[in-house]
């Protein structure tokens, strides 16, 4: 019965709080009572669990980095950039505007923003502030504040950092047992290969959810709703990202593998978003930003 | 009171690093501008786990030493961590488990290598041309004030 509990306690801890439960903390000490486990195996296991209760949360912005690094690189091996350098350009100093208005203050140095030459209609943003943005998207948005609202919607992934969210668990706790032990090691080759396999499978799971699988409704709703305050704050019209997703819904062909096939549930984010904007002030496209859209991105 | 004299007197000559926070650069390239702002202009960029000492603190913004430099940073791009954390390496001095722990997630330049050598068909090119597609602060500061137009 005891190790019933005991095994129960294991599996809801794995669900990935950040310090040891104090109900886990109980469970332990009361199986350590009762004789199940010794009190020495007791305080190891709650170390050993209090390490694998780290997941995405706890991956440093260096590590991000990395990964987004080659998440990119996998992305590009898929679809090619744009080799323009002013449109380039463009895009970066909206992006970086855009970045400097979000409510996490972040560095907007550490954001790069890139053209993709396809006309899949298709925006990605891997960890670490990789953002790209398929020339068949643009072509979507009339103005500079349609893609605005691509471009926050996109930046809005990365600060909620819900590509980290979608490794599995299993990746992160198996590059923890590397180094499992409260002893400092030395490290070697099959250490770093572990490390490696764990960092394959993790860009793998990032990849997979950005071309194939998609995000899902909840993050897809709080990317939309963290863009708007975005757009809001940077002096854009919210209404771009509503009216880039109507013309997306008139686009679509069944079994795209377009953005569509990633993000679909348009109707109910459409509607969540005119709630969201429902009394507050319209903001008109400025009709200087609309010629720089046009005069910047025109040959696309 | 000549002794608490004396001490005040030490106290005054000691460096500045003494009582100054040490903090370590946790986003690459991390810029060092002449003023508090966004917008100000930048006079170094600091590559990672940099070591600053914090002179001053205005909001979100640190007043920093960093060797003959003075400058200020983004709080976010700094991390408070006296542990030379470098996934892969030999870690030096005694650390805790949790440090141990967050030094084992280890996604670092050593995984990226070995990563491509076994990839070789995936090409890095771009994602470095990207991180060089940089804008100067006085042109992002032209860009985003013409949003009041």
């Amino acid at each position: 019965m005891t190790r019933r509990i005991l095994f129960s306690l294991l599996v809801l801890n794995l669900g990935g709080c950040q310090t040891i439960s104090p109900i886990m903390d109980k469970g332990l000490k009361a199986a350590a009572d009762a004789g199940v486990i010794s009190s020495s195996q007791a305080s190891s296991l709650k170390n050993g669990l209090t390490a694998m209760s780290k997941t995405f949360e706890d991956i440093t912005p260096e590590q991000e980095y990395y990964l987004g690094r080659t998440v990119s690189a996998s992305l590009l091996n898929h679809y090619p950039p744009r080799n323009n350098s002013q449109e380039n350009h463009y895009l970066n100093l909206l992006g970086k505007t855009l970045v400097l208005s979000s409510e996490k203050s972040q560095e907007y140095q550490n954001y790069h923003f890139l053209l993709l030459d396809t006309h899949e209609i298709n925006a990605f943003a891997a960890p670490g502030g990789f953002i790209f943005v398929s020339k068949g998207m643009v072509k979507l948005c009339e103005n500079e504040d349609d893609l605005a609202a691509v471009l926050a919607h996109e930046i809005s992934h990365v600060q909620n950092s819900h590509a980290l969210k979608t490794i599995k668990t299993s990746r992160l706790t198996s590059a923890l047992t590397i180094v499992g032990s409260e002893a400092v090691k030395t490290w070697g080759s099959p250490e770093l290969t572990q490390l490696t396999q764990a960092f394959e499978s993790s860009i793998n799971d990032i990849t997979q959810t950005l071309i194939n699988r998609g995000y899902g409704r909840s993050l897809e709703s709080e990317a939309d709703k963290m863009a708007v305050s975005i757009l809001q704050a940077a002096g854009y019209d919210s209404r771009g990202l509503i009216r880039v997703l109507q013309r997306l819904k008139e686009k679509t062909k069944p079994h795209a593998s377009d953005f569509t096939a990633t993000h679909p549930d348009t109707d109910d984010r459409i509607s969540e978003i005119n709630d969201l904007l429902e009394g507050t002030q319209v903001v008109t496209p400025s009709v200087f930003k609309t010629a720089r859209f046009q005069r910047e991105l025109g040959k696309l | 009171m000549k002794k608490k004299c004396l001490l005040l007197l030490t106290l005054l000559l000691l460096p500045i690093s003494v009582f100054a926070e040490t903090l370590t650069v946790q986003i690459n390239n991390s810029a060092l501008r002449n003023q508090p702002s966004f917008f100000a202009k930048v006079i170094a960029k600091l590559p990672y786990r940099s070591s600053v000492q914090i002179l001053k603190q205005q909001e979100s913004w640190r007043l920093v030493q960093y060797q003959q430099q003075q400058g200020w940073m983004h709080a976010s791009t700094l991390l408070k961590s006296k542990l030379n954390l470098i996934a892969g390496r030999n870690l030096k001095g005694s650390v805790s488990g949790e440090e141990v722990t967050l030094a084992g997630k280890g996604f670092s330049e050593d995984v990226e290598r070995a990563y491509k050598s076994s990839h070789k068909q995936i090409s890095f090119k771009w994602v470095d041309k990207m991180e060089k597609m940089t804008v100067s602060s006085t042109e992002l500061e032209q860009f985003a004030s013409s949003n009041s137009h």
